[in-house]
């Protein structure tokens, strides 16, 4: 398994995603889960973009750290999304594909422990 | 991890120099560091602030005062981690002796962190599940504190490994989730707007309020060695103890001015609960707390050790049960004050900055310019099988003077400690050197590490 390979895919489809959720924006009928949303697919496309420079410059250490930022951030959004409070036409949406980057940066993380890269020492 | 022929253990250099092997990056140290602010406690805190100064006012107490003075002081004190790869109280061996710098840790450090603020987070912990959850045995204030306490002592057991992890994955989210609930406690009580025109209830000095925000988080700075020791190289340490002072310390604190100016308390977590966002709240406070109190365990492990030769993974069983069963007891007499506690444990803590200003003139002025030496790393070099004293009679004395100072002299107590103790230890040194006066009492032999310790 070519860990910079996968990690470059898995950036990209995240910036797909960040994308989707940007185009979504509009649907949000709450002012709070349309901030929410904003910060979470901006946060999601700069890493994004860090994750397809750094897998594209071969810096697996970088590209772990990243993974774990991510998968951080992303389950934090995701614990908070959950409330009512931000309930929108779109939630479901969004939760399904922040859902799909925290697995597939879970998964990055175990190709890179099988890669013998350090992850758990940045 | 370490294991020579025994088993797995946890000793994280506890005596002994890191090895350039085992040291972290800008990154991880960053992270590292920013654990401290993990605690909602900070929260609380900063909100001391909102009391007494409007918005403006705070903004320049923190951002001119205390963030500032707290850069300067940690990046110091940092620094000297970095470079000798001890931990804060080895480090202490040079100033104050083996004996001074075991008692001085204990004393300071043990007691106050290790025990006192360990037992009173996980008591805290307890009391806000069992707000959340009031009927459930299982979050009953005794019960939660007790099983909080042994989630912390987990992690500490594995020392800086399980600390880098909970900071890479836990803090991160942490610092979302609070920004989240400030951001939504602000918007709900007024917006921005309001805060700008809140007038605050009482009145506060900048001089108080500066006071404040350094008394917060000089301990942190002054015991910054514990993290930084890890950093592979000194301006790695300086630059990640800025950088987190400067990103999340006026965050937090001026976040929490906010709400209290809006609300007149600090309310982020109820808000939350409020809007439905119990795991958010949940979240918040399991992963605040647990990370606080492994920071705070860590560095009552490390100087139990220094105090008492057994190895630091077992010194974190050892104190932290002793906080567990305090804060469960706490918890179990529902309705014991803990303010005495709460007032001894800061009556000994504020003696810490004393001992740091005799530290710092021993690593950048007596050792660099009384004894020549110009390489930092050589500063506080302990080299096994080379003899060091076990008393020494300046450090003692500046410490006492610094302490005295903190207590008695008007002003920003924590740095006047720092100062007079800085002063007379320089001076001191100086007139001993130059009358020939031996002021440096016993010997030992140094034998590194773990070749001491109980295993």
């Amino acid at each position: 398994m070519n860990f910079h390979r996968f990690s470059l895919y898995f950036s990209a489809v995240q910036l797909a995603f960040s994308a989707i959720l940007l185009g979504t924006l509009q649907l949000n009928s709450n002012i709070y889960a349309l901030y929410h949303t904003l910060a979470i697919s901006l946060f999601m496309l700069i890493t994004a973009v860090l994750g397809i420079y750094f897998s594209w410059r071969g810096q697996g250490s970088r590209v772990v750290a990243d993974a774990w930022l991510i998968i951080s951030i992303v389950t934090a959004y995701i614990a908070i999304d959950v409330s009512p409070f931000f309930n929108s036409p779109v939630k479901p949406l969004e939760l399904a594909l922040t859902g799909i980057v925290t697995v597939i940066w879970v998964v990055d993380l175990y190709i890179a422990w099988r890669a013998k890269l350090p992850v758990l020492r940045l | 991890m370490e294991g020579r022929g025994r088993g797995i253990f946890f000793d994280d250099y506890s005596l002994e120099e890191v090895p350039s092997t085992e040291r972290y990056g800008l990154y991880n140290m960053f992270l590292t560091l920013s654990a401290s602010f993990g605690a909602i406690a900070v929260l609380f805190a900063g909100g001391v602030l909102g009391g007494g100064l409007n918005f403006v006012d705070a903004t320049i107490a923190v951002l001119t005062g205390g963030t500032t003075v707290l850069a300067i002081i940690g990046a110091l004190s940092g620094a000297i981690g970095a470079y000798s790869g001890l931990s804060t109280y080895v480090g202490w061996r040079f100033p104050f002796g083996r004996v001074g710098g075991k008692v001085l840790g204990f004393a300071l450090i043990t007691i106050t962190t290790g025990i006192g603020w360990f037992a009173v987070e996980s008591w805290f912990f307890g009391v806000v599940m069992n707000e959340i959850f009031p009927h459930n045995p299982f979050f009953s204030v005794w019960a939660a504190a007790l099983w909080g306490g042994i989630l912390m002592i987990l992690s500490t057991y594995i020392g800086y490994r399980a600390l880098s992890f909970l900071s890479y994955f836990i803090l991160p989210q942490h610092v979302w989730l609070i920004a989240v609930g400030l951001l939504l406690a602000i918007s709900l009580h007024g917006g921005w707007g309001a805060v700008f025109t809140a007038a605050p209830k009482s009145h506060m000095t900048l001089t108080d309020a500066i006071t404040d925000t350094v008394g917060l988080y000089i301990a942190g700075s002054l015991i910054a060695p514990d993290i930084t020791r890890f950093a592979k190289r000194a301006r790695d340490a300086v630059t990640a103890w800025v950088l987190h002072m400067y990103v999340f310390y006026p965050f937090l604190i001026l976040g929490a001015v906010a709400i209290v100016l809006l609300t007149g308390s600090v309310i982020i977590t109820e808000d939350m609960l409020k809007l439905g966002m119990g795991v958010g709240v949940l979240l918040i406070i399991i992963l605040g707390q647990w990370i606080i109190n492994t920071v705070n365990l860590y560095s009552g492990s490390l100087s139990f050790t220094n105090a008492i030769p057994v190895r630091r993974d077992l010194s974190s069983i050892i104190v932290g049960v002793i906080g567990t069963l305090l804060a469960a007891y706490w918890g179990y007499t529902a309705g014991a004050s803990l303010t005495p506690f709460e007032n001894f444990i800061t009556l000994l803590g504020s003696l810490l900055p004393a001992a740091g200003g005799s530290v710092f003139a021993e690593f950048y002025i007596v050792k660099r310019y009384f004894e020549g030496i110009k390489d930092p790393r050589q500063r506080f070099k302990l080299e096994p099988g080379r003899e060091y004293p076990e008393v020494n009679l300046v450090g003692l004395l500046s410490f006492a003077a610094g302490a005295l100072a903190g207590f008695f002299v008007p002003g920003i107590a924590a740095i006047n400690a720092i100062l007079v103790a800085f002063v007379v230890h320089v001076a001191l040194a100086y007139v001993f050197k130059r009358a020939g006066i031996r002021y440096e009492f016993g010997r030992y032999v140094y034998r590194s590490g773990l070749e001491r310790v109980v295993r």
